[in-house]
């Protein structure tokens, strides 16, 4: 029996079993000052005043942000490039959520998700916000959510069943636009007169774009435009006088059948149109199919739901993706 | 000196702990005629697929024509015939042309053709000509293993490896078989192994018996099994007259 | 819109093409597969498949060229898992298949969600297809038919008796082996022409088909090949009459074949004594 070496074993373990608490102990406190310094962040951030906003589509996102300023921290619920008709929220965009004070979203057809996120949430903090409210929505129908017939009828619910894209309708992105500024004005009444002012500069922008697609679509050769992706322009075809057809007509999800592409097809040669549009995020194969069969070339036509990472790192704002497709348009119409 | 057909050293066969064969050592050569008999579970099956190269021994080996038996490449000089119940499913959509073209496979690999003359002839030797392009399914249990031994026998095989051959078969039939073995067996010196339960009609066909039940209980020729007590003890003398009275 | 101006489209051209090459090879395989028991092999390998495409969207690869390695090394796992580990057939299927579900199921929520594209993976896109595709599926159908009738009798061999088969010197082992790997690669096929959903459905239906009627092996996968083309140009042609998706009509007109060939057996037998 070796005393000493049992001795030194049992040291060996003591000392062990010292350093895995003292380990244990550090990761503990560590853990706990994190915690700690995100409950500051998060008091900094209301002790500064700033408003935590969370919008669920680029649009409203991109105008909650131009709106807020420096007193608004705006984030966009659907993670870059994610293409949003079938979004599904996680745990962390619920908790997202509890920490904000305001969320906006379209209605519960363009995001039918949302109802289900913010019945987990506490009302008294956080003010929803329709950006719906008060626009003026389109005639046509449109299952966008898959609702059956018998409840768009009883749903006298403003915008049952109809196109919910609307803020491509320029008119309509304006009234947006007041609905947000009024949510931060009610939520923060300090800084109210900011955030009206921020608003009514934000709609001269898109008074402008307004105008600017008006006189540009005025004189086009073609008066006709086609798309590849989903039925998401019906707003901007009706106030510029244009007529609109799209692959992914009535249903979100399902293949456009045979019959829906030789339609096109023959639309695309009877019209005389060289152009055809593809959608953002969405893979263009049905618009590449098109275009092979008839020869005409590929145009995109943001849909500005949401953007891609590359979009999000450089910056780009709504206004530039409407530029850019009036530019697409533009060709597409044969204006010039 | 005769080519020595299979060898077995010393084979073993066991399914994990249990054991199927034990120490198993004779020799068959060219031209034997041997019935394989045996009581149920004595692992006459299993020997047959041990010649056969489809079940790897424990221990010890088998030879086949002298090389090992799973590593054996000249198939074509094999006929089987494998039990009716273990792989036979009626209800597959296949001819008897067809099947008895599975016999041919191994002539083809080996570059040998005139299938279409082995079909023939094999056909008319079995008397299944007129029903060569029924299925299999449709066809009576006799006019089956007809079908099925003439798979075995279509490529002109030097070995016979037959199980339980007979058992479907009509006496009349029957004894067409029986002659057919033994005119392959004698004229072109096809070596024989039949697996068979019939101890008692067994001594009338072949030359050898090999009384297996686990290990070789009796390999030799019948006029040494008849003259046995030690086989007449075994089988109660009785049985031993009525194989022996029964061998020519 | 008549038939013949239905058929200047190129879309719907470069469909027959290729939709009949692979409703061609599917039922060939079918049979072999249905004839093995191994009927469900087609929908547990459509079910990794999935998994493939989703792989494919996280990487920003294309899709067939992900799908089909990731295919094949699932259908060898299968067969390992049956031989080495000795779990049955169907066992391991549903072990391989459900995992290539799970990843697809956590790679899509990596990628961004269950979007349109990965939903015409699950229900088809045979009208999308792209002329690449097009060669692709020709080349690789191509490919497989020619294997198949040069080892026919080896195949035959081995699907109506294995043990003979083996007996009589076929390398059962590696056919098997080039078998399941024909038959992987036809399974990302079939995911074009009728989804992943309905995939097992152009596996399974023509041999079917075939067996209510066939006279023999030979008979049989002539049989299935002809129920299975005839179903793929008649679904298209139907899907275009009717406005309805082209893969799934593919597939009821398969189903509609094979209750005409059922009743066809029926009355056979009871006319004969």
């Amino acid at each position: 029996m070796d005393f000493a070496a049992d001795a030194f074993t049992q040291k060996e373990q003591s000392m062990n079993s010292n350093r895995k608490a003292c380990i244990f102990l550090a990761a503990w406190v560590l853990l706990v000052a994190c915690s700690c310094k995100k409950a500051e962040e998060q008091k900094a951030d209301h002790r500064s005043g700033r408003l935590k906003v969370v919008a669920s589509l680029f649009p409203m996102y991109d105008f909650a942000r131009l709106i807020g300023g420096g007193h608004a921290t705006v984030t966009l619920l659907l993670p870059p490039g994610m293409e949003p008709h079938s979004f599904e929220p996680r745990p962390a965009d619920v908790a997202a959520l509890r920490s904000a004070d305001v969320f906006i979203y379209t209605n519960q057809y363009m995001e039918p998700w949302a109802e289900e996120i913010i019945k987990g949430v506490d009302r008294g903090r956080l003010l929803v916000v329709h950006a719906s409210k008060g626009v003026k929505f389109s005639g046509r129908r449109d299952s966008h959510a898959g609702l059956k017939r018998s409840e768009q009828h009883r749903n006298h619910e403003p915008g049952a069943g109809a196109d919910p894209h609307i803020w491509l309708d320029f008119v309509n992105a304006q009234k947006i636009v007041d609905t947000i500024a009024q949510a931060f004005s009610e939520k923060d009444p300090a800084n109210s007169h900011v955030y009206m002012t921020n608003a009514k500069e934000y709609k001269a922008h898109l008074n402008e774009l307004d105008r600017k697609y008006r006189d540009a679509l005025s004189g086009c050769r073609k008066r006709v435009f086609v798309s590849g992706g989903h039925d998401i322009f019906g707003y901007l075809a009706e106030r510029y006088g244009l007529r609109y057809r799209a692959a992914y007509g009535l249903s979100p999800d399902a293949e456009p059948t045979a019959r829906d592409l030789a339609e096109l097809s023959k639309m695309l040669r009877e019209e005389g149109l060289n152009h055809i549009f593809y959608e953002e995020l969405l893979s263009p194969r049905i618009a590449e199919t098109l275009a092979k069969e008839t020869g005409a070339e590929l145009l995109r036509l943001h849909g500005a739901h949401n953007i891609s990472r590359e979009e999000l790192a450089s910056g780009t704002s709504f206004l530039d993706l409407m530029e850019q497709n009036l530019e697409n348009l533009m060709q597409g119409l044969q204006c010039r | 000196m005769p080519v020595t057909v299979v060898e077995a050293k010393d084979l073993c066969v066991s399914y994990g702990t249990v054991p199927v064969l034990s120490d198993l050592r004779f020799s068959i050569s060219e031209g034997d005629y041997i019935g394989l008999v045996g009581p149920n579970g004595s692992g006459k099956s299993t020997l047959i697929k041990c010649m056969l190269g489809l079940i790897r021994p424990s221990k010890g080996s088998v030879l086949l024509f002298g090389d090992e038996a799973s590593a054996m490449r000249q198939r074509e000089r094999i006929g089987y015939l494998p039990q009716r119940i273990d792989f036979f499913n009626p209800r597959f959509p296949s001819t008897v042309a067809e099947i008895i073209s599975q016999g041919l496979v191994a002539n083809r690999r080996a570059g040998k053709n005139s299938d279409k003359e082995r079909t023939e002839r094999v056909l008319q030797r079995l008397d299944i000509t007129g029903i060569r392009n029924r299925l299999i399914g449709d066809l009576s249990g006799g006019q089956q293993q007809r079908a099925f031994i003439a798979r075995a026998l279509v490529h002109e095989p030097d070995f016979l490896i037959l199980d339980e051959p007979a058992g479907a078969l009509d006496p009349e039939t029957r004894e067409n078989f029986f002659t057919l073995l033994r005119d392959l067996n004698e004229k072109q010196k096809t070596t024989i192994i039949l697996v068979t339960h019939d101890i008692g009609g067994i001594g009338e066909y072949a030359s050898k018996l090999l009384y297996l039940d686990k290990k070789v209980i009796f390999f030799g020729g019948f006029d040494d099994f008849c003259r046995s007590e030690h086989m007449a003890k075994l089988f109660g003398s009785a049985s031993q007259h009525i194989i022996c009275h029964k061998h020519h | 819109m008549g038939i013949l101006e239905f058929l200047s489209y190129g879309f719907i051209q470069r469909a027959l093409v290729a939709g009949s090459l692979v409703a061609a090879i599917c039922a060939v395989l079918g049979v072999i597969l249905v004839l093995r028991r191994l009927s469900l092999i087609g929908d547990g390998l459509s079910h990794v498949t999935f998994g493939g495409v989703a792989l494919a969207m996280v990487l920003n690869l294309y899709p067939l060229a992900v799908s089909i390695p990731v295919v094949v090394l699932s259908s060898l796992g299968i067969l390992r898992l049956t031989e080495k580990a000795g779990i049955y057939g169907d066992a391991a299927i549903g072990v391989v298949s459900s995992v290539g579900i799970a990843c697809g199921i956590v790679l899509a929520s990596v990628a961004g969600g269950f979007n349109v594209d990965l939903f015409s993976y699950l229900f088809g896109n045979i009208l999308s297809i792209s002329m690449t595709e097009v060669v692709t599926a020709v080349i690789i159908s191509l490919s497989v038919l020619a294997a198949v009738y040069v080892y026919f009798d080896e195949i035959y061999s081995i699907t109506f008796d294995e043990e003979f088969a083996r007996a009589s010197g076929i390398p059962v082992d590696r056919i098997n082996t080039v078998l399941m790997v024909l038959t992987a690669v036809t399974v990302v096929l079939a995911m074009k022409v009728v989804g992943i959903m309905l995939t097992s459905a152009l596996l399974v239906l023509p041999a079917v088909t075939a067996f209510q009627n066939a006279r023999g092996f030979r008979n049989a996968m002539l049989l299935a090949s002809i129920s299975s083309l005839t179903s793929l140009v008649v679904g298209v042609l139907l899907s275009f009459a009717l406005n309805l998706p082209a893969g799934a009509s593919i597939v009821l007109i398969n189903f509609f074949i094979f209750a005409c060939s059922f009743l066809l057996r029926r009355m056979a037998r009871g006319t004969a004594s």
